[in-house]
């Protein structure tokens, strides 16, 4: 049977239709600034206020999520995971999908929408790390993932700006 | 007389641009204008179609 590829709009469709806040970070959000990369995932940043977990476990429900890697067991994530600046790895029924509480220990939805763009994509208004952050951020993980797409970042950024 | 024919390489044919097709980090500089050259809904359409091809050629690989 073939693998099932991830459907990032069908993702994102749902996000926007439950009103959810969050800015889209990683490699989609690279990808929608013009960085010719690949990822597998979709990942976000959500906003960690009340009404919002409360719109995200909405659309989470209506994605089927539940936490990646629990063999046999599928785990949906509840309030307490949401509340939480920690990364949710889940699978849902559109493909992998990261909620991250918080991009880096201080960087939540607040501080990040702050440095955010904003596109219209298939009549949904998404919101984007701007790339400068996005390349920012990822200078400072400076994990070897990280690391090998930051050279297509920043050669990205220097055409955009011609 | 006869005229020369028009080549590529010939010394009729117009010269290409000569802007640079990599940075000298090595990354394909041609890939990032053809992006950027795109809307945002057409670059996920790239990516999905990119992440499906993938898909299709990983599936193809026999495991053992």
């Amino acid at each position: 049977m073939p693998s099932p590829a991830p459907d990032f709009l069908a993702i994102l469709r749902v996000l926007t239709a439950h009103g959810v806040d969050f800015v889209i970070v990683g490699g989609v959000c690279g990808v929608l600034h013009g960085a010719p990369i690949a990822t597998f995932d979709l990942d976000v940043v959500h906003s960690r206020a009340p009404g919002n977990i409360d719109r995200l476990l909405g659309a989470l429900s209506e994605l089927g999520a539940h936490a990646r890697g629990q063999a046999d067991r599928q785990v949906a994530p509840d309030r307490s995971h949401l509340e939480s600046p920690g990364h949710q790895l889940l699978m849902t029924s559109a493909g992998p999908l990261d909620l991250l509480g918080a991009l880096t220990h201080d960087r939540g939805y607040d501080d990040l929408v702050r440095h955010s763009t904003e596109v219209t994509v298939s009549g949904m208004r998404l919101r984007l790390l701007d790339l400068e952050t996005l390349i920012e951020t990822k200078e400072a993980i400076a994990r070897d993932k990280d690391r090998a797409v930051l050279a297509i970042l920043r050669r990205t950024l220097e055409e955009k700006q011609k | 007389m006869e005229r020369p024919q028009a080549t590529l390489t010939g010394p009729t044919a117009d010269p290409l641009p000569a802007e640079a097709t990599h940075s000298s980090d090595g990354v394909d500089l041609t890939l990032i204008r053809w992006m950027l050259s795109l809307t945002p809904a057409q670059r996920l359409d790239v990516l999905q179609a990119n992440v499906r091809s993938i898909l299709i050629l990983r599936d193809a690989i026999p495991r053992p």
